[in-house]
């Protein structure tokens, strides 16, 4: 069965391209990435999945269940935690709950009262007086309170501290453990090839390629920068053949066998070595390269 | 249950027009200690002796009334406290449906249906005005009872100026929820809503003046408090009068419907 399943989906709005006509489906049970620039379309996909817009053409489903008809059914089933939350309620926290209650049935008040004191919440806070991340960690909360089968995160990481963004991992994790679909919406590779199993990748409304993790290739390359006495001849010796180099100095992105990168550097002087992530631009021009498109990284 | 959730959102409002809809009737009140103590009559025939007879009109002067008759003087000088109230009813209905827009993203996680929250609010303003002129008419008559014995006839004559009051601003939420769904800052549809209360203030100069248009007389709150326009526009106004803002009630709630079900859910 799938969570989420896009037919010929696309949104347009009135001057922008919100997704172009899209066919995309997720597994019940995945633990999904979104990847993608700013202005990419990943929200427009998670908010037609949520029935807040209409989609222009085609269709979205959730659980079998159409965005359009079905919205309210659907959000009885999904949870969904927003970039941003506004609004100037005077009304505290256990009020919106004990509100929010009215609208999905009865549910476990000791969570949600663990799942604050988790995310460091006094349930007795104002809405109106919360910051940014407060508003958040509300959000995320809120989004659980009827235990839904899919997971829907706008930018997991965004207003969040470093140790608040591992607390929503953990808590999305033991979530997904529990037959929970978790879709997260994200520019940053790390968290892709770190959370998830499988990974659609965006770019300008256009979904460029989607699958299992390890089987987008370009999120497991890493940009290779050494510094040694011959560092040509050791790019060349790892069959390296497009890189940048000075005299002492080669940077280059690889993909391939760890063993044989380490093994082969074993050979050379090496005075430094720098590892770093894929960014997001050089996943999208990898994707735009299996999907049979030839883009330069400058025109991403 | 959820009605109670959309008074609570309008406690703030009621308390405001509410009390200052109380503090201006015990102002009136006071006016007409004066007129019961010095036995003054048709002050406004005096006041309205030298114009046209259509301002005359206007302004409902067409009989010689008996101002220490406490009704006589309510209908007339309770204009004021009208339309203090149509302009409370009007300002707190433009801004039900955009004034809290910001919290649907919040709102709309939750599995609700727009219909259900339009209606909702709908609901609660209905519930809101009547509250609203439940207080008004308790006011009026418990302030009235220390000047005058106050017997069934005018209590009567007082609940059914009030119950028409009351159709008169549940058309007047009608019209501001619809400008509070169709315009996007609530300041903004505010002031419309002011406007088009100010209108229907004055959209009896047109047949006043020159005859046309006479359903113009239904629109303006003041044939609601003063009895005697039914000798302006006739012995079977009621049910003309109740066409045309039955029209008006239906057509502003089904389009506001029908516009605000249809949008999408933005973010902030």
């Amino acid at each position: 069965m799938f969570a989420i399943e896009l037919d010929s989906a696309s949104k347009y709005y009135k001057r922008d391209t919100g997704l172009e006509a899209t066919r995309l489906t997720i597994e019940a049970g995945a633990f999904y990435g979104i990847l993608g620039p700013v202005q990419s379309g990943k929200t427009t996909l998670l908010r037609l999945a949520m029935g807040y817009i209409r989609p222009t053409g085609g269709h979205v489903r959730v659980f079998d269940m159409d965005s359009v008809r079905d919205s309210v059914r659907i959000r009885r089933n999904v949870g969904y935690i927003p970039q941003t939350l506004g609004g100037h309620s005077n009304l505290t926290l256990r009020d919106l709950f004990t509100g929010i209650r009215r609208y999905v049935g009865p549910f476990d008040y000791s969570r949600t009262a663990e799942l604050c004191v988790r995310f460091g919440l006094d349930m007795g806070m104002r809405y109106a007086n919360l910051d940014a991340a407060e508003r958040r960690r509300f959000a995320i909360v809120a989004a659980q309170l009827n235990d839904p089968p899919l997971m829907l995160v706008d930018e997991p990481s965004l207003e969040l501290q470093s140790f608040e963004r591992d607390n929503l991992f953990a808590l999305l994790h033991e979530l997904h453990q529990n037959g929970t679909t978790v879709v997260i919406t994200t520019d940053r590779v790390e968290e892709i090839s770190t959370h998830c199993t499988d990974v659609a990748v965006l770019h300008a409304g256009t979904l460029l390629s989607a699958g299992p993790v390890e089987q987008l290739e370009a999120l497991h390359a890493r940009r290779i920068s050494v510094e040694a006495d011959d560092a040509r001849g050791f790019a060349e010796a790892l069959g390296i053949t497009n890189f940048s180099s000075d005299a002492q100095k080669v940077t280059f992105t690889y993909a391939g066998s760890a063993d044989v990168f380490v093994k082969t550097l074993a050979n050379y002087n090496v005075r430094s070595l720098t590892v770093s992530e894929p960014s997001t631009e050089s996943v999208l021009v990898a994707s735009r390269i299996t999907k049979g498109g030839v883009v330069r990284e400058t025109e991403v | 249950m959820r009605l109670r959730y959309e008074l609570r959102r309008l406690l703030t409002a009621f308390l405001v027009v509410g009390l200052s809809c109380g503090v201006l009737t015990a102002g009136v009140y006071g006016v007409y200690v004066l007129f019961a103590a010095y036995g003054l009559t048709n002050p406004a025939s005096y006041w309205f002796y030298d114009l046209h007879p259509s301002f005359r009109a206007l302004f409902g002067v067409l009989s010689a009334l008996d101002m220490s008759d406490p009704l006589a003087f309510f209908s007339r000088f309770y204009i004021p406290v009208l339309m203090l109230a149509s302009f409370g009813v009007i300002v707190t209905a433009a801004r039900s449906m955009n004034s809290d827009a910001d919290m649907e993203e919040l709102l709309y996680m939750q599995p609700v249906s727009r219909a259900s929250v339009y209606w909702r609010r709908f609901g609660g303003g209905m519930l809101f005005v009547v509250l609203l002129n439940l207080l008004q008419l308790v006011i009026a008559v418990v302030g009235i009872m220390p000047i005058v014995n106050v017997t069934l006839p005018y209590l009567i004559a007082y609940a059914v100026i009030f119950l028409r009051i009351t159709v008169y601003e549940c058309v007047l939420w009608s019209v501001g929820m619809l400008l509070s769904v169709c315009i996007r800052k609530s300041r903004a549809s505010a002031w419309c809503g002011v406007a088009v209360t100010a209108l229907s203030w004055a959209a009896p100069i047109l047949p006043a003046f020159t005859g046309l248009l006479a359903f113009l007389w239904y629109l303006t709150p003041s044939t609601y408090a003063f009895p005697e326009y039914a000798l302006l526009v006739g012995p079977n106004y009621t049910l003309p009068q109740g066409i045309v803002l039955g029209v008006i009630f239906i057509l502003c709630t089904l389009t506001g419907w029908l516009i605000y079900s249809r949008r999408e859910t933005t973010a902030e």
